[in-house]
């Protein structure tokens, strides 16, 4: 049986977890895609076997960064509050 | 006279009787009916909602006798004298301004039932209308039609994340709203970590139509361990925008 070579399986992983990076704050079900795959990552680089770290070690950031956001981004909209609304509201005819 | 003649007659008295009964019992048949018997079919044939009919008929009880036997000659004479309609369907609605009632012309048109006892000069007729015109079933006419829109931006660091949209169409004068349309409610942008889906409602109560459009905002997935929700109102008295908000609930 043919396995994938382990560096191209982390260039791989780097590139879904850009992909969720992009599209986590946006689409909810690409958060559940982060988690994952943030858990996927570390799992791999923490077994000590010879990959690449770097690439690695990258997709964790973006992922955790994808989670950051999207938190935030959360809050924001939580947080949101309006009791005028006389700026915000227009009314015509028709 | 002989016995054949006395038969005969008294077969002619008891056949006059007979006869006699059954033309009154034909004319009891006919017999007009009562000022409430005729608005009770009308409000019948209108078709509206057991709350509204209990409240026009109470309404009905209210009214001095001879008032009633106005409105009757009035329904009997030209019952869709007693609504008013303006251009469009015409649509119903109680004196509550409960319930709307549609195609009601059609159905008063083909259902009120007339009698012939209700016979008053047209000049009384017509002072009749005007004086039972506290009775009147006002359709809704068909006012200017508005749009709102209410926006509430979310933003991160003066940045705009999202945006609160809504929209209520509503048709109203300018003191009293008079019908809703339209109420609905979405939301654009970036939500992070929520799944929001929305749900809407609206009525008109008093002159005031409002709407709101409920967030539900689920943790990742709809019907998550957590949520939080919001929600966007808009409240208008005729045209002028009585209350604006958005919060959370």
């Amino acid at each position: 049986m043919t396995r994938t070579h382990p560096a191209v399986t982390d260039r791989w992983l780097l590139v879904a977890s850009v992909a969720v990076r992009v599209l986590a704050p946006v689409v909810w079900p690409a958060l559940i895609g982060a988690v994952v795959l943030l858990v996927w990552v570390s799992v791999r680089l923490a077994r000590q076997l010879p990959r690449s770290v770097a690439l690695l070690t990258t997709a964790i950031v973006v992922l955790s960064l994808s989670i950051v956001v999207s938190a935030a981004l959360g809050v924001a909209t939580a947080l949101t509050v309006s009791d005028t609304g006389e700026g915000g509201v227009t009314l015509i005819q028709g | 006279m002989n016995r054949l003649t006395k038969v005969a007659s008294a077969s002619g008295i008891a056949l006059g009787l007979v006869l006699g009964t059954g033309i009154t019992a034909a004319n009891a048949d006919e017999a007009p009916d009562s000022a409430e018997a005729v608005f009770s079919d009308f409000v019948d044939a209108l078709n509206v909602s057991d709350t509204t009919d209990a409240a026009l008929n109470q309404k009905f009880d209210q009214l001095p006798a001879a008032e009633q036997e106005r409105v009757a000659d009035t329904i009997e004479e030209d019952p869709l004298s007693l609504m008013q309609f303006s251009t469009g369907a015409p649509i119903l609605t109680s004196s509550t301004g409960t319930a709307a009632e549609p195609a009601l012309a059609r159905n008063i048109a083909s259902s009120i039932k007339t009698a012939s006892h209700h016979s008053v000069p047209n000049g009384e007729r017509a002072s009749a209308r005007n004086a039972a015109s506290g009775l009147h079933i006002q359709t809704v006419a068909t006012n200017p039609r508005y749009t709102a829109t209410y926006l509430v931006n979310a933003s991160l660091f003066g940045i705009t994340t999202g945006t609160f949209n809504m929209r209520y169409v509503f048709e109203a004068t300018s003191t009293n709203v008079t019908r809703n349309l339209e109420c609905t409610g979405w939301f654009t942008g970036a939500a992070g970590i929520w799944n929001i889906s929305t749900s809407q409602s609206n009525y008109v109560s008093g002159g005031s139509g409002a709407c709101t459009v409920r967030y539900n905002m689920a943790l990742a997935f709809k019907g998550s361990f957590f949520s939080a929700n919001k929600q966007q109102q808009l409240i208008y008295t005729g045209t002028r925008l009585t209350s604006a908000t958005l919060k959370n609930v």
